[in-house]
């Protein structure tokens, strides 16, 4: 395993779970950054995440369309991205528009990071 | 002396030679004594002599000859001089010892010297025999034929096709009435023969004279004769000859008068066409009865086919007739030769008895002996009938003219009333003479007199068919609704005579008329009302046809729809129905429609202003004797429910939704503090972080629920189908749920199910429902049995428990939303009652069912079905 922490990034407009899933990746021992509003997920330019946990539904934004321009970026096509809802009927509708994994709310930690872990690695 | 007789004694050999060698006999007979002097051989041959005759006498050589004339004709010869030529003559010679006859042309030619003084005769001779005797037998054949043709009264003809030469007898010329000599060619022939018949006579014999045929002919012609105006019948029959080269070289027959005949045969043709064809039985028998004719018409009306045989004349007639017979008819037939009289006949087919007027008589030979019967019966059925249709219409018209309501009057043409039937007087009472002339205008009633009179009189007037109603009053009172009508009566002339009429008591059909109306009309209102009230009513009402089709609907529903009336009733009203709609409301309305049972169905309707709007629509059959005759429906307006239900759906989908997003939170900083508190060695407090964290997934199932039972109402539930091993599943199941409980051992009863299509989590969702409830459900026991098996296409699963099981009537309620078990101890049972909706909706979306069967007090079998792959 490598020193260097893996930067992990959650967009998501609860701030709620913002901050417990930060909490709960840096106790983890994740470098993590966070962002409430979807559209500065675009944003970032120089320190780009190893991987971005981003919810679908964020007010005003649909991470879905996130998703897309983001794989369709050359620069940031190939961070995985795990896209997360409350509601479990559009996990196809996520892997459609480019998500790597899907998590339904509320989720079970160990889940979480069972599959960070796996698309850091 | 001979060379005396010789002038020239070298002339003399010279003759000599000549007649010796003549092949026709020859001799020469000298002087007075006639010597025979010369002989040829030919001669001698004639004779049967040799030379030893020569230098005798006639009489001696010949002596055989004594008796015929010869000698004395020599004798003449010499004594007169003049030659003696026989043709034919008849000679009897001995030959060989036999007298012969034969026949001889010969001469006996004197011979004179220069003084002319006879010295000698010379005879020659020719034997004719053969062509004589040919002759004689020529004649005798044709005497034997002339006497065949006399006794067969024929004519023989024989005509020569070259010349068309005919020759014919006598008899030919009286048949065909000419006299002698006027026929001597064919054409002479054709001219007596009937016009008729000359095209068909030419034509046949020209085909009998045409080589290559069969050259026979035989004709039948008729002859007119120009003596009399009689036509002969002529029977002509012939053949034609031909020679080798194929040319007709004869044409002979003979011809015969079968005039006769011919009339004897149409006499009889007629005859026996007239019998036929009478309409009257006819038979003929022998004395014994033995019937040997019966006629067309006979054979009829007896039923005796036309090759049947005849049956003994006892036979045809009914068995009870047979004394009749022999009693009756035989004994006068007997004493005066004839009888007539009524009896039964009965037909052979039928058995039928018929009734016929019938007359035997004897008939008698030619010599006056009776040899027969003949019998001729007419049918008396048709009579009889006639005569009984006669009589019945007689009563018939009796019984009309009492019985009818109808009187019947005659009028003058001045209008004046001449006759009248009983029937009047017997309504009003009024006597014939009182109602004549205008006196019948005082039985009617006083309102309607001036208007019957008045018709009337304008309608005389006009002549024209008359025609009113009027009320008159009968004997006791009674008021009557009459119509009177009357045609106008001309005589032969042309002249208005007046009037024949009926009156007719329309009473009856007047109040029947009446009370008709009266009854439409309260009809009427009844329906005016009930129009009121259902177009007042705020449903719509409508009635079906048992095909479906609307029949009717009222204002509310027009109101609604903004039609016309024409564009909702019919078949049409479907198109007023939301297309997403359509399918499920045909099916849910023909399953009615075919069952006779409560339509019940939820849809929307399009209204005026094109916006659909949710209803709820229920129909009934109205039954009568048995039979539906019409539905009767209603539609609710539920869009407002609708709404309602949406809105509900739609706040428990987002509130659901929304509280998801703290509890995914707090579950994050649960765990988080677990594993801090877990890592600080605060163990105690690290397990009360867990058990909040297991508080957490109940609070996350129960919003679950909220969320599935708000997709199931709005049908937005959806399934991941794959092929999954059924058994596995349902193990992972019960091994999971097995962790929470302590108290229950869940058994497992599984039978082979192999892979089903479904969707697995919802499968398993389903699975821990049941269970978890069977554990909730049965505190006081200890043990659950989930058991498995698959049927065919289908795969069951049972949850079985032991617990406080469900009361017959709520069996059905458990599947319910909110349902929630009620009782005295139940209602400390936890929960939202969504868990049973929420199973049984997937298991039923998913194709399957789910059913429970229960005894109250000691347990639950819950169970469900799934098809393995989808039918479809």
């Amino acid at each position: 395993m490598s020193q260097i922490p893996k930067k992990i990034m959650i967009a998501d407009d609860d701030p709620g779970i913002v901050d417990a899933v930060e909490m709960l990746l840096e106790f983890e021992g994740y470098s993590v950054t966070t962002t409430v509003d979807g559209s500065t997920v675009l944003d970032m330019k120089d320190e780009l995440p190893d991987l971005l946990l981003l919810d679908i539904w964020m007010s005003g934004e649909d991470g879905r369309d996130i998703c897309r321009q983001l794989k369709a970026t050359p620069a940031t096509k190939n961070i995985p991205v795990i896209m997360v809802s409350a509601s479990r009927d559009i996990e196809q509708s996520a892997i459609d528009a480019g998500a790597d994994d899907f998590l339904a709310k509320p989720f079970e930690m160990d889940e979480l990071l069972a599959k960070i872990e796996k698309l850091t690695r | 002396m001979e060379n005396n007789i010789y002038p020239d004694a070298e002339s003399e050999n010279v003759f000599k030679t000549i007649i010796e060698q003549s092949p026709s006999p020859v001799g020469l007979y000298v002087g007075r004594d006639i010597v025979i002097t010369l002989a040829n051989d030919a001669i001698l041959k004639v004779w049967d002599k040799d030379k030893s005759i020569i230098g005798k006498t006639f009489r001696q050589a010949l002596p055989e000859l004594e008796g015929q004339p010869f000698f004395d004709l020599l004798d003449k010869v010499f004594a007169t001089g003049i030659a003696y030529e026989a043709y034919a003559e008849r000679v009897d010679l001995l030959i060989g010892g036999q007298m012969q006859t034969f026949y001889f042309n010969f001469i006996y030619k004197p011979l004179k010297n220069a003084k002319g003084e006879v010295w000698g005769i010379l005879n020659t001779a020719e034997d004719v025999t053969e062509l004589v005797l040919t002759r004689k037998k020529l004649a005798e054949a044709e005497e034997r034929s002339r006497f065949a043709l006399d006794s067969a009264e024929l004519g023989a003809w024989d005509m020569d096709p070259e010349n068309e030469r005919v020759t014919w007898d006598e008899r030919c010329n009286q048949l065909h009435g000419f006299t002698e000599g006027q026929v001597t060619v064919y054409s002479d022939v054709l001219k007596h023969i009937h016009p008729d018949d000359l095209q068909n006579i030419k034509q046949k014999v020209q085909k009998a004279l045409t080589p290559g045929g069969d050259a026979n002919y035989d004709e039948t012609f008729r002859i007119i004769c120009p003596s009399s105006t009689r036509v002969r019948w002529l029977r002509s029959k012939g053949k034609a000859y031909f020679n080798g080269q194929g040319h007709c070289v004869r044409f002979a027959g003979t011809t015969q008068d079968i005039t006769a005949e011919i009339r004897d045969k149409e006499e009889q043709r007629k005859l026996i066409t007239l019998v036929d064809h009478t309409s009257d039985f006819i038979s003929l028998s022998d004395l014994d009865g033995n019937v040997s004719y019966v006629n067309t018409a006979g054979r009829k009306m007896m039923g005796i086919d036309d090759d049947a045989d005849l049956p003994h004349n006892s036979e045809f007639i009914m068995p009870g007739e047979k004394n009749k017979l022999k009693n009756e008819i035989n004994k006068a037939l007997q004493t005066t030769g004839k009888w007539s009289g009524e009896v039964l006949y009965r037909n052979f087919k039928t058995g039928e008895a018929i009734p016929v007027m019938g007359t035997s008589m004897l008939i008698d030979d030619p010599t006056g002996k009776p040899q027969g019967r003949a019998t001729i019966a007419r049918d008396l059925r048709t009579e009889l009938v006639n005569k009984q249709a006669l009589v019945d219409s007689e009563h018939l018209l009796q019984n009309i003219t009492s019985a009818s309501p109808t009187a019947l009057w005659m009028a003058d043409d001045n209008g004046m009333i001449t006759y009248a039937n009983k029937t009047w007087t017997d309504w009003t009472g009024q006597p014939t003479k009182d109602l004549l002339g205008t006196g019948w205008l005082h039985c009617i009633l006083p309102e309607d007199r001036a208007r019957a009179a008045e018709k009337f009189l304008m309608d005389l007037k006009a002549q024209k068919p008359y025609e009113v109603d009027f009320r008159i009053r009968r004997k006791r009172g009674e008021i009557r609704w009459c119509i009177a009508t009357g045609h106008p009566q001309y005589n032969h002339e042309g002249k208005f005579m007046g009037y024949i009429g009926a009156c007719t008591d329309v009473t009856e059909k007047t109040i029947t008329d009446i009370e008709l109306q009266l009854k439409n009309g309260e009809l009427n209102d009844q329906i005016r009302q009930f129009e009121f009230v259902t177009d007042f009513m705020p449903v719509q009402l409508w009635t079906a046809k048992t095909s479906g089709e609307l029949d009717y609907v009222n204002k509310q529903t027009i109101n609604f729809f903004g039609l016309p009336m024409e564009a909702v009733i019919g078949e049409k009203w479907i198109d007023n129905v939301h297309p997403d709609d359509r399918p499920g409301c045909i099916a849910a309305w023909t399953a009615a429609l075919q069952s006779g049972t409560l339509y019940q169905y939820e849809f929307r309707l399009c209204d005026k202003n094109g916006e659909y709007k949710w209803h709820l629509a229920r129909a009934l059959p109205f039954i009568n004797d048995g039979e539906i005759v019409r539905w009767f429906g209603t539609n609710t307006d539920i869009d407002e429910q609708k709404q309602m239900q949406r809105q509900k759906d739609d706040f428990l989908g987002i509130a659901s939704h929304e509280l998801k997003t703290p509890v995914t939170s707090i579950k994050a900083y649960a765990q988080v503090l677990g594993a801090m508190l877990s890592n600080e060695g605060e163990e105690k407090k690290a397990q009360m972080v867990m058990k909040m964290d297991a508080q957490l997934n109940r609070l996350t199932n129960l919003i679950g629920d909220l969320l599935d039972v708000t997709k199931i109402n709005s049908g937005r539930i959806l399934f991941n189908k794959v092929w999954f091993d059924f058994n596995k599943a349902v193990e992972e199941c019960v091994q999971d749920l097995q962790h929470t409980t302590n108290k229950h051992i869940l058994v497992m009863d599984f039978k082979e199910t192999g892979k089903v299509y479904s969707d697995k989590e919802r499968i398993g969702q389903v699975m821990t429902n049941l269970i978890s409830n069977a554990v909730k459900y049965s505190p006081h026991s200890n043990r659950i049995i989930i058991s498995t098996e698959r049927e065919g296409n289908m795969v069951t699963v049972c949850v079985e428990d032991f617990g406080i099981g469900i009361p017959e009537d709520k069996k059905d309620k458990v599947f319910e939303q909110f349902y929630r078990v009620s009782g005295s101890k139940q209602h400390t049972f936890p929960g939202l009652g969504l868990g049973l909706y929420i199973s049984n909706e997937i298991i039923r979306r998913e194709g399957g069912k789910m059913w429970v069967n229960s005894i109250e007090g000691k347990g639950s079998t819950f169970c469900f079905s799934l098809p393995v792959a989808e039918t479809k």
